[in-house]
């Protein structure tokens, strides 16, 4: 098969016209030094591409970012990490969360095994230190990011080098267990590397509780959240709804029920439903007289008050 | 003009710049986009690939020609007595032949594969573009992607330093 495609040919009428020698003096420059020394694709083809043009940087966007989307999705992590250091409009298409989820799961914990044994020698010592968080758990993109810089950061401070042969022979271990030894391995592994993580976080809840209550729920007891440990609500329901400026404030959910009789809906207080903050600025001096009003919500101080 | 030769229905495919192609109804339909057509009944007449200029919408179709038997007639390949992994072996290096064009060639492929929705090419054209990025200095990306780095310098350092292992 014939390659056709010379610089004038391989052009088209609506991409950028190589209006060559226009411009920039250094663009040419570096486009031969990239195309001499570049892939094999690229400088093995027919002809070298035309000098950069000034308006060869149309090319990119008329690529659009959706193309350039589909491209990247093919993109290994590094590659994709490369990319967002070429420009701030690369940076925020590279860091695009659906771009890390996929080779995420695609590569480094399917073909962990398969990652151990060809990596060179210096990384696979990190890799082993540090195994990739467990891909049955789907840990969020930030989390393998967090986890490449973590890589990043002990390459530097060189701490994989040195490397016990007793954490090799566990780390082979975990590959060649049961899958489901493995997998409680992961699990646990994963749970507390989770609970540490503050990005991991999913709406007040740890991803892992979120994800797979189920299966935590199977052999022990679940460990809720941080929030549930905040104690009960005690109040009484008679203060249920709490009075500012002489008037009842409506709350939402059951204690809108509970003082729904004692409460008119005045212009102010439905102004206040609308915006809940209202409430807490207002009474912001209630809110410092008591030391431990922060775990509570203001409003109920300032009733205690009155 | 949807004709019917030996059995084999023609689809005519008509880039914007007035060039028209008869291709086989079985290579136009490994794009998906014009297989949605046909199977919608919107190919009667010409169908007109819009934003794909003659020159990209052939190389499009010797790609699909070539790749067509493969995909489509299996039971042809296997009577032919060549082996299949020697077949894709073929293409493979068929493959890597195709591709060598410059970087706008290359692009606009990308972007037809895109529009018209044919898998393999996508693939093709997005890795080779995805190898070239990985391969290079970050310069060498740049210029490749025609883009200017517009970080500031401290904000480059940054985000080198942070991205630092994807250039070990």
């Amino acid at each position: 098969m014939k390659c056709p495609s010379d610089s004038s040919a391989g052009r088209d009428p609506w991409a950028p016209p190589p209006a060559s020698g226009g411009g920039g003096s250094s663009e040419p420059a570096k486009k031969r030094q990239r195309t001499s020394s570049s892939s094999q694709a690229e400088a093995s083809s027919s002809s070298q591409p035309p000098p950069a043009p000034p308006g060869d940087a149309r090319e990119v966007p008329d690529l659009g970012e959706d193309t350039m989307f589909e491209v990247l999705r093919r993109a290994e992590p590094r590659t994709l990490a490369a990319a967002a250091c070429v420009s701030r409009g690369w940076r925020v298409l590279a860091q695009d969360e659906r771009l890390w989820e996929a080779p995420c799961v695609r590569e480094w914990t399917v073909d962990r095994p398969r990652l151990l044994g060809t990596a060179a020698p210096r990384r696979r010592a990190l890799f082993r230190r540090l195994p990739p968080p467990a891909r049955h758990l789907h840990p969020g993109p930030t989390a393998v990011r967090r986890w490449l810089r973590e890589l990043a950061r002990r390459a530097d401070a060189g701490t994989g080098e040195e490397e016990g042969g007793a954490v090799d022979r566990r780390r082979a271990q975990v590959v060649s267990l049961r899958p489901e030894d493995v997998r409680k391995r992961g699990l646990e592994e994963n749970i507390t590397q989770l609970r540490a993580d503050e990005d991991a976080d999913a709406g007040g809840q740890p991803r892992s509780e979120v994800l797979y209550q189920a299966q935590l729920r199977d052999g022990k007891e679940v460990e809720h959240p941080r929030h549930h440990h905040s104690s009960p609500d005690r109040r009484p329901a008679s203060l249920a709804v709490p009075v500012i400026d002489d008037q009842p404030v409506q709350r939402t959910g059951s204690a809108r029920q509970r003082g729904s009789s004692r409460c008119q809906p005045t212009p102010s207080s439905t102004a206040r439903r609308a915006r809940p903050s209202v409430r807490r600025t207002g009474l912001s001096g209630c809110r410092t007289t008591a030391g431990f009003a922060r775990s509570r919500p203001a409003v109920w101080f300032s009733t205690m008050s009155t | 003009m949807a004709t019917r030769e030996a059995g084999k229905k023609m689809i005519m495919l008509k880039s914007p710049d007035g060039m028209e192609f008869e291709v086989e109804e079985a290579v136009a339909m490994e794009s998906q986009t014009i297989r949605k057509m046909i199977e919608d009944d919107c190919a009667d007449t010409a169908i007109l690939i819009p934003n794909i200029n003659s020159k990209i919408l052939s190389r499009v179709i010797e790609y699909c020609n070539k790749h067509v038997p493969t995909t489509g007639a299996t039971g042809a390949a296997a009577s032919d007595t060549v082996a299949p992994a020697a077949l894709a072996e073929d293409l493979k290096i068929w493959d890597a032949e195709f591709i060598k064009v410059n970087r706008a060639t290359r692009f606009d492929l990308i972007q037809a594969a895109s529009y018209l929705n044919i898998k393999g090419l996508l693939d093709l054209t997005s890795q080779t573009t995805i190898d070239t990025i990985s391969d290079n200095s970050l310069e060498e990306i740049r210029s490749f992607l025609s883009t200017k780095n517009d970080y500031l310098p401290e904000e480059e350092q940054t985000i080198r330093r942070e991205n630092q292992w994807a250039f070990q």
